[in-house]
């Protein structure tokens, strides 16, 4: 049973080097009967060192007897150097013209869209040579040197109007073209080996045209090592050329890839396939740069026999049958069961092939199994038809079923990693492509393409989509990740469109820190130019906003304003975090993730509650570091009342939700699927998951002697079983290794210490994430708590640095703020550019943010000079030292307080609503709170003038002072006014009902 | 009609006369100094005509009860000198009933008033050394006290809370200096729970501040609190932990500021007692709060380190009965025992560590003499470890005792007691509402009336019947206790009170007594009752009790209604029932609608909980069922009849016992399965058997058929074996299975009916139709029909009968 491969449509076909000239050498005795070819011999000819390509026409003289000068009708070539002489001075020999240069664009052109591996019009394939040769209903299309009975030849020379001529569309051949034609079957057709030709737009030539003019930086060439292992193997090649303006093209149909030594592999349609076992190299030029892979061959005769795991499961996965709205429904689909993602290959084996006695499969006649018939639509099949009969899927079933459905045996080897090639692309021009290749690495040493068995995806179809084999196309301007999902691996890429003939010029922009480099690189990358930096006024209000949840007071504007010198706002950053505010703010925002709650009947009292939140507020008002704070919380033992941090275990009982807890709030990661299969849209398995439960599997818990307080305890024993196999997973890292534990250790000692260590990589780099979401309104990674495969950093570079800065920080918030406010990319305007006003992640200039809840209800109260009161907090505390969860008011629930309830960071709402407006319009918030604070009546009693009670609150809602246009209007309007004090205060109203009030800009 | 409004009229103006039941909402304030007088306020409901004070203890007693309204007294207690330190319990007799139980607080220091403001650092209440504050802590509210000290001087605080037995008041109190610096913080503590105590030396001479609060700043007018500021000692550990009754030993105490220090204590010889609470003296200066020392009738073993394996075990040649004294010293600090046991004896071991006030939360394992493990324990007494153990031959065996959490500190004191098993009794009052420990523990007898409640039993270790007997009865009461049959677990009891009965009250000991004069086994065992005096979260668990082991009992009032219980003829059978007639004799004009409730049904014998008489009504029947397992033998029921008092409260008075006669049935019965054809007739064949014989017509009603088919009631004698019920059904009644059918048989006795229930689970099946044929084939149904009549008037075809005929008319 061999493993067809489908035919790789891989995708881009380049104007090619001339790699291989008209020079043949005697095919050597190959097992194959296809033609190799000399590279030896044929390099030094068509290269020359000089990358242009210009000194290379002259051996290709004018062909054609006829005096058709060149320039008359442009050849067909993109490569659109004049052929520069015409002049056929003597006996016009004639020349065979260039395949790849002249033949193949031709062909691509007009020709493959119809009689190509996907549509064979009239049973013609012209995408090969033997195809050709074959030819279709009408005879042969190419008889070498035989220009009567080459019918290609007589279609394209009908008459225009004659239903015949072909192409039928897009309008005749040019005389040229049907020149070029006539001379190459003259000349023999010579049709390099193993190139299939593919079906090319107008608009791939175009681009493909444009890039020539383009300088190359470096030829890239995956994967970087090829090891091809037994008959069935194959390994698919994409080359891809750099440029000095970091796009990229792939050039894999355009660069000239030949074989070292003919006979240990076979290079057919940019993929390899193994003949006898050796090394060899694939070399592989363009234009004038070089690149080679090293190949080996082993046991190239050997048999693979199908594997059930290795090769049926996939196929699953690929044609879907075992998702989630498939057979891999937790019910199955129609009785029948998947694991949903193939978590439990043993469970489906027995599925298939015993559940239903022999109903799925037929050993007498596989083809007529009914897991084949279904899947080829033979037979109805709510899912429909997945893949054609006869196609390599196909073939593995039937292979699988005849070998007599075995079973791998236990020790099967298991893909332990994947390569997804290349690992990024800028790529220019609508419509240019890139192919991506996926490669398996197995237990076994061993490495497999597994291109065709792998499900891609793209995070935005507009800028790049990927079809089932791995083809990138570009789209409208912007960025995507594509992802590739094999097994239980999941990897992406970064793609960056960019529209061809942008006008930009990188913009020479100071950088204040490391931040502003790492941004600017990442803008550039998109052509992005950032906003200009925001003014002083500006600055204050936000940073103040942001560090400590109030608006500047008089005295820090005033201030703050009169510094004349430059590093004032720097100044100003450090001021603002000496202050308590800033403790707060982020107890508040930790108090969130650790879900600081009252639930008198789930064992959180009051109490416990109130002295749960004082650890915290204790610990972080001290600046411990965060990894202390952390293991302090991981490891606590005892009373929840004599030590508060053991309420961790106590707000969440669940030991799976506590797993999933740590691993969200510490790591930013959401592993709940995993719990019951493998995680779609990351890297984690089940067995991960219970490997990581596990830690948290022997926690005690038991009544104190007071019946609010619970004793926190490791019970050295318990275990948490894995649902699929029934037993208990070892403990083991997310990500990390299996620590060595004892008996009597403390599992989650272990499990704290690698945690909040650097050796967790995604410890520094998930709060790090927390904190740039704070000062930006959203995270590198967004949401800050949904890291996964496939949901990448906006800009990877800048969040690895934060973080390494912060573990050198050694875990110090304030130090990390400071960094992230002297930013000139945390100052910049929230004016767009022309560049930047579509962009949304790359923080190329300042974004609106609404206030939170708690702050917005402290900044109010702070302007109006108000009090509240909230329960266990004196009379004019503010919202965000709110220590319970469950207290709450009807402010701050409408503006989207969290409930504590879960570790989401998405329980703080920030969407406006309705109800929001009607409040601040109608409700006590506003006008009651300025009749109540008499700021207006206060400043008229202290015998201030309208003007200056104007510029007074100007400056205490907006930190600014009033434009003149403001100003001038205000006071005509206040004017007329009978009751001053009225006036004012329906102008302190109109402020307070302002976007530039609600927002911090 | 007009009559009897205008009555109501005049009992309602007489209101205050028919009132019952006092209630006690609030005591303030909630203590005093010993020998002073302390004038008190109490609030409540009905307090009018308060009479008396009943204390459950020594030394406090009234010298004026004044009433300033219905709702609140105002009363001097005059307090010994010598009354004991800590709560006392009373309750208030008014003419008509008996209060719920409250507690009054005797404290060593003079009393003093907390004064508002001193909610702030700044506004501290100054207040003498050596005082008692009585405060509040209202919602967020923090009280501050200013002190004085020497350098060197010992300040003492201890704060009454959760104690007083309001809602659930956990406080908190810290020592600042002058400059708001913490010189020390208490919370809870292991000697008084939710509690707070803590002692300090005065670093310098100056002025201390004592803050006050609750733990989580909630609080309320009802959070009272008394604080104790002083020089006192206020030792928190004493070791060892315990001794035995009657010897001297010497004393450690542990936890004090001024550092440890030893007494010297015989220990009392009164068998009853099994710890001593010791007030520790310095001076005139006493812990407001006693340190409790347990006292064990046999001898203590005291650790001898090293003994942190089996090899270094600290041992002793004694047999158990032995208590095993010790401190985990340090953390991962492990204590062995190495001790004797007789064969087959069974003991409760008990780590006691949370109960004499230490932070250990002990672990408690048992060896044998090898090393093997028998038996561990850690929390089955809250945090204190209990194992139970029958020894399984003569011979050495190793405790093992540690801490949960592997801590350990020179306070961690525990003390081992081992308390051979032996068989136990007690009663108590039946709770009448989840979370109500209080309502119906006490008895008011109205003069002249009786009353009566119900008392469960529990006994340990043994089985066998008890009675009951009373002492210290109020003048003129009388109580009557059946024996209590070895089977029951609650038992009736009545007491009575003569109608010149003077009113009063006493606290009665009721004993419940064994004997086997045979088996020269002697069991005895009294009246429990323990009261929740605070309830908190979650779920309303209890944070405070306190025991009791004596009944209150008052006479009161007479009351205008007797209720009584017409003794039946005939017996009631297993399986069956019988309605007992109930009468209500009234006062002339009282015609008030009364409830009747059966006290304590013997094992098997069901009732509803209640029944009414209707206003002006005086009879009503109570129907009494019997299930199969009901107890044979002649029993003590009785009722108790209830109606809300003019005033509130409700009266109670309980009619006399009458016998229930408890037999086996005359007759048994199994229905078999009928199935009737919807809107033809049928038969229901019950198979009887009559067990014993009886005379005269018995009668038989089958019950349980389903809608639209009926049957007829049957008569029988004694020789009958079978019974056949026609059943009528009609067109409309519905195909389907009906089960769970079952027979009432009346058997003649005495001029009476026995009512028995039998043949439970009968079967009837109506079935649809048989569909008519298609073809006119109509001479068919004429066969059948003319075929059917003549088997069907032989005999009564058994279920299997009519299959078999319905499968060869089939195959026909």
């Amino acid at each position: 049973m061999k493993i067809l491969l489908f035919l790789f449509p891989l995708a881009l076909l380049g104007n090619p080097e001339p790699s291989a000239p008209a020079t043949e050498a005697k095919p050597k005795p190959a097992p194959t009967p296809t033609e190799a070819k000399p590279p030896e011999a044929a390099k030094p000819e068509p290269k020359p060192t000089a990358p242009t390509p210009a000194p290379k026409a002259d051996p290709k003289p004018s062909p054609k007897p006829e005096p058709k000068p060149a320039p008359q009708a442009k050849p067909a070539p993109p490569q659109s150097e004049p052929v520069a002489q015409p002049a056929p001075p003597a006996p016009p020999p004639i020349v065979a013209p260039d395949f790849h240069r002249e033949i193949r664009p031709i062909l691509e052109a007009a020709c493959i869209q119809c009689h190509g591996a996907e549509k064979q019009k009239g049973k013609l394939r012209l995408d090969s040579l033997e195809f050709a040769r074959k030819g279709g209903d009408s005879g042969p299309a190419l008889v070498a040197k035989n220009l009567v009975e080459s019918l290609l030849l007589e279609r394209v020379n009908l008459p225009a109007d004659d239903d015949e001529i072909m192409p039928p569309k897009g309008g005749p051949l040019d005389a040229a073209q049907k020149d070029v034609l006539t001379r190459w079957i003259q000349t023999g057709a010579k049709w390099p080996a193993g190139y299939a030709l593919h079906a090319r737009t107008e608009r791939e030539l175009a681009l493909r045209k444009k890039a020539h003019y383009k300088k190359i930086v470096e030829l890239e060439a995956y994967p970087p090592v090829v090891r091809l292992q037994t008959k069935e193997d194959f390994n698919s090649i994409v080359v891809r050329a750099k440029y000095t303006d970091d796009v990229t093209r792939d050039v894999t149909r355009e660069a000239s890839i030949t074989l070292a030594q003919a006979g240990i592999a076979e290079w057919r349609d940019s993929v390899l396939y193994p003949i006898k076992d050796g090394k060899t190299e694939l070399r592989i030029s363009y234009r004038g740069l070089h690149k080679t892979i090293p190949i080996e061959v082993v046991q190239a005769t050997a048999e693979r026999p199908i594997s059930f795991n290795l090769d049926v499961m996939p196929v699953f996965m690929k044609a879907g049958c075992n998702s989630g709205s498939c057979h891999g429904s937790a019910r199955g689909q129609d009785r029948f069961m998947l694991s949903l993602f193939g978590y439990d290959p043993k469970g489906d084996h027995f599925r298939i092939t015993r559940e239903e006695g022999t109903r799925r499969i037929n050993l007498a006649i596989p083809e007529e199994s009914m897991l084949v018939e279904k899947s080829v639509g033979a037979v109805p099949h709510t899912g429909g038809k997945l893949f054609e009969k006869g196609s390599d899927h196909w073939q593995t079933l039937v292979g699988w079923l005849r070998d007599g459905v075995p079973n791998d045996p236990e020790d099967v080897a298991k893909p332990e990693k994947i390569d997804f090639f290349p690992p990024d692309a800028l790529l220019e021009g609508n419509g240019s492509t890139q192919q991506m290749t996926v490669l398996a690495h197995y237990s076994d040493g061993t490495t497999r393409d597994v291109t065709p068995l792998t499900v891609f995806q793209s995070s935005n179809d507009v800028s790049a989509s990927i079809d089932e084999k791995g083809l990138i196309t570009a789209g409208k301007r912007g960025e995507a990740f594509v992802m590739a999902r094999f097994n239980v691996f999941t990897i992406g890429a970064q793609v960056v469109v960019i529209p061809e003939n942008l006008k930009y010029q990188k913009p020479v922009v100071p950088a204040n820190n490391y931040i502003d480099g790492l941004v600017h690189d990442k803008l550039h990358k998109l052509r992005i130019t950032p906003s200009e930096v925001c003014s002083d006024e500006v600055f204050v209000r936000r940073v103040a906003l942001d560090i400590t949840g109030v608006l500047p007071d008089r005295e820090t504007f005033d201030v703050f304003m009169a510094d004349q010198s430059p590093d004032k706002r720097a100044k100003l950053v450090d001021r603002l975090l000496e202050r308590k505010e800033f403790t707060e703010m982020w107890v508040m925002k930790f108090a969130e993730l650790l879900q600081i709650q009252t639930d008198d009947n789930q064992g959180m009292s009051y109490k416990a509650t109130l002295l749960y939140f004082n650890w915290l507020k204790d610990r972080i008002a001290n600046n411990v570091p965060m990894d202390r704070i952390v293991r302090e919380l991981l490891t606590s033992t005892g009373g929840t009342f004599v030590n508060p941090s053991t309420n961790y275990y106590q707000v969440e009982r669940d030991n799976l939700k506590i797993t999933e807890n740590v691993a969200q709030v510490f790591m930013g990661m959401r592993i709940q699927c995993a719990q019951c299969h493998n995680h779609p849209f990351d890297q984690w398995t089940q067995d991960d998951y219970y490997s990581f439960a596990s830690f948290f599997s022997q926690i005690g818990r038991k009544r104190a002697a007071d019946p609010r307080e619970s004793i926190i305890y490791n019970r050295r024993s318990g275990e948490i079983n894995h649902p699929v196999h029934k037993k208990p997973m070892p403990p083991k890292f997310l990500g990390g290794d299996a620590p060595e534990l004892k008996r009597s250790d403390d599992r989650r000692v272990a499990l704290a210490n690698w945690l909040a260590s650097p050796e967790n990589p995604f410890f520094a780099r998930n709060l790090a994430n927390i904190v740039w979401a704070h000062f930006f309104g959203q995270g590198i990674i967004e949401p800050v708590d949904d890291v996964r495969v496939s949901n990448p950093p906006s800009n990877p570079q800048l969040l690895d640095e934060l973080a390494r800065r912060f573990t050198e920080y050694d875990y110090d918030f304030k130090k990390l703020v400071r960094d992230v406010c002297n930013s000139r990319t945390y100052q910049l305007s929230s004016a767009p550019t022309e560049s930047n006003k579509d962009d949304l992640r790359n923080f190329a200039r300042a974004h609106l943010r609404r206030l939170r809840a708690e702050v917005l209800l402290d900044v109010i109260s702070q302007v109006t000079e108000t009090k509240n009161k909230f329960q266990g907090l004196p009379l004019g505390a503010k919202a965000i030292q709110i220590a319970d969860g469950r207290v709450s008011n009807y402010f701050l629930t409408t503006f989207g307080r969290a409930t504590r309830e879960t570790v989401c960071s998405c329980e703080v709402v920030m969407e406006p609503s309705l109800s929001q407006a009607l409040h601040l319009l109608n409700g006590d918030a506003t006008n009651s709170r300025i009749k109540q604070g008499k700021v207006v009546r206060n400043l008229l009693k202290d015998g201030k003038n309208p003007e200056q009670i104007l510029d007074n609150l100007y400056a205490r809602c907006y930190s600014r002072k009033p434009r003149p246009s403001e100003r001038a209007n205000l006071l005509a309007s206040l004017a007329g006014s009978e009751s001053p004090a009225e006036s004012l205060e329906d102008v302190f109203w109109a402020l307070l009902n302002s976007k530039e009030f609600i927002f911090n800009h | 009609m007009k009559k009897i409004t205008s009555l109501f009229a005049g009992f309602l103006l007489a209101g205050s006369l028919f009132a019952t039941e006092p209630i006690i909402s609030s005591l303030l304030p909630r203590g005093g100094q010993a020998g002073s007088t302390q004038e008190i306020i109490v609030r409540g409901q009905r307090l009018d005509q308060a009479t008396e004070f009943l204390f459950y203890g020594e030394g406090i007693r009234t010298t004026k009860i004044e009433e300033e309204k219905s709702t609140v007294l105002k009363v001097a207690l005059e307090i010994a000198k010598d009354a004991p330190l800590g709560q006392h319990k009373l309750r208030i007799r008014t003419n008509e009933g008996l209060s719920n139980l409250y507690t009054f607080w005797v404290s060593p220091y003079p009393n003093v008033k907390e004064e508002e403001p001193n909610s702030a650092f700044d506004e501290a209440q100054a207040i003498p050394v050596n005082s008692t504050v009585n405060g509040v802590a209202l919602n967020e509210d923090v009280d501050f006290y200013e002190i004085n000290a020497t350098k060197g001087q010992r300040i003492s605080v201890e704060v009454e809370a959760i104690r007083l037995s309001g809602p659930l008041f956990d406080p908190y109190i810290a020592i600042l200096d002058d400059k708001r610096f913490e010189l020390a913080t208490s919370d809870d503590s292991e000697l008084l729970l939710q509690d707070s105590t803590l002692s300090v030396v005065a670093p310098r001479d100056g002025t201390y501040v004592v803050e006050v609060r609750e733990s989580s700043y909630r609080g309320g007018s009802s959070f009272q609190y008394r604080l104790h500021v002083g020089n006192f000692p206020r030792p928190l550990v004493v070791f060892p932990a315990g001794g035995e009754a009657g010897k001297t030993v010497e004393f450690t105490f542990l936890g004090d500021a001024k550092g440890p220090f030893k007494a010297s204590i015989k220990l009392p010889e009164n068998e009853s007692d099994d710890e001593l609470p010791y007030f520790h003296r310095e001076g005139s200066l006493s812990s407001p709060s006693p340190n409790r020392i347990r006292i064990s009738t046999y001898p203590s073993v005291l650790e001898k380190e090293p003994n942190q394996n089996r090899n270094d075990s600290t041992a002793t040649e004694q047999f158990l009965p032995l208590a095993f004294d010790g401190v985990i010293q340090e953390d991962k600090d492990v204590d062995y025992f190495r001790f004797k046991a007789k064969k087959g004896q069974r003991y409760y071991i008990k780590a006691m560590a949370r109960a004499v006030a230490s932070p250990l939360d002990p672990v408690l394992n048992l060896y044998d003499a090898k090393g093997s493990s028998l038996v561990g324990n850690d929390d089955s007494n809250g945090p204190d470890s209990l194992l139970t153990y029958t020894f399984p031959k003569d011979g050495e065996y190793l405790l093992r005792i540690k801490d949960h959490l592997d801590k350990g500190s020179p306070a961690h004191v525990y003390r081992i007691e081992t308390h051979r098993i032996l068989p136990e009794v007690s009663a108590s009052i039946p709770l009448f509402r989840t979370r109500d420990t209080q309502s119906r523990q006490m008895l008011p007898i109205a003069r002249g009336s009786q009353v009566a409640t119900a008392l469960n039993v529990s006994r340990k270790s043994f089985s066998g019947d008890l009675e009951i007997l009373a002492r210290n009865l109020p003048a003129g009461v009388t109580m009557e206790a059946p024996p209590v049959n070895g089977a029951f677990t609650s038992t009736p009891i009545l007491l009575r009170a003569s109608k010149d009965a003077p009113l009063g009250q006493s606290l009665v000991d009721l004993s419940l007594v064994h004997e086997n004069a045979e088996k020269k086994v002697k069991v005895s065992g009294s009246f429990k009752h323990d009261v929740a005096l605070v309830y908190g979260p979650p779920n309303n668990r209890t944070y405070y009790h306190t025991k009791l082991s004596r009944l209150a009992v008052a006479v009161v009032d007479p009351i205008p209604f007797k209720v009584k219980l017409h003794q039946p003829v005939n017996p009631i059978v297993r399986s069956g029932s019988q309605n007992i007639k109930v009468e209500i004799v009234r006062d002339a004009n009282f015609t008030k609608a009364i409830t009747v409730r059966i006290l304590t049904r013997p094992p098997g014998i069901g009732a509803k909980s209640s029944i009414s008489i209707a206003e002006g009504k005086s009879v009503g029947y109570y129907a009494l069922t019997a299930n199969g397992g009901t107890a044979l033998g002649t029993w003590k029921i009785g009722v108790q009849a209830e109606t809300g008092a003019p005033g509130g409260g409700i009266w109670r008075v309980a009619s006399d016992f009458i016998d229930l006669r408890v037999e086996e049935p005359f007759v048994s019965m199994k229905i078999n399965m009928a199935a009737v054809q919807r809107g033809k007739e049928g038969e229901m064949i019950c198979d009887l058997n009559v067990r014993r014989p009886f005379e005269g017509l018995a009668t038989a009603e089958l019950k349980g058929l389903p809608p639209f088919s009926a049957t007829t009631k049957i008569e029988f004698d004694a020789n009958t074996s079978q019974l056949s019920f026609p059943i009528q059904t009609e067109d409309k009644a519905r195909a389907g299975l009906t089960k769970n059918l079952f027979c009432f048989v009346r058997v003649p006795m005495s001029g009476e009916l026995i009512t028995h229930t039998v043949g439970q689970g009968g079967q009837i099946r109506l079935d649809n139709p048989p569909p008519k044929p298609k073809a006119p084939a109509k001479p068919k149904p004429k066969e059948v029909a003319e075929a059917k009549p003549a088997p069907a008037k032989k005999k009564p075809l058994s279920r299997l009968e009519q299959l078999r005929l319905s499968a060869q008319g089939g195959s026909n």
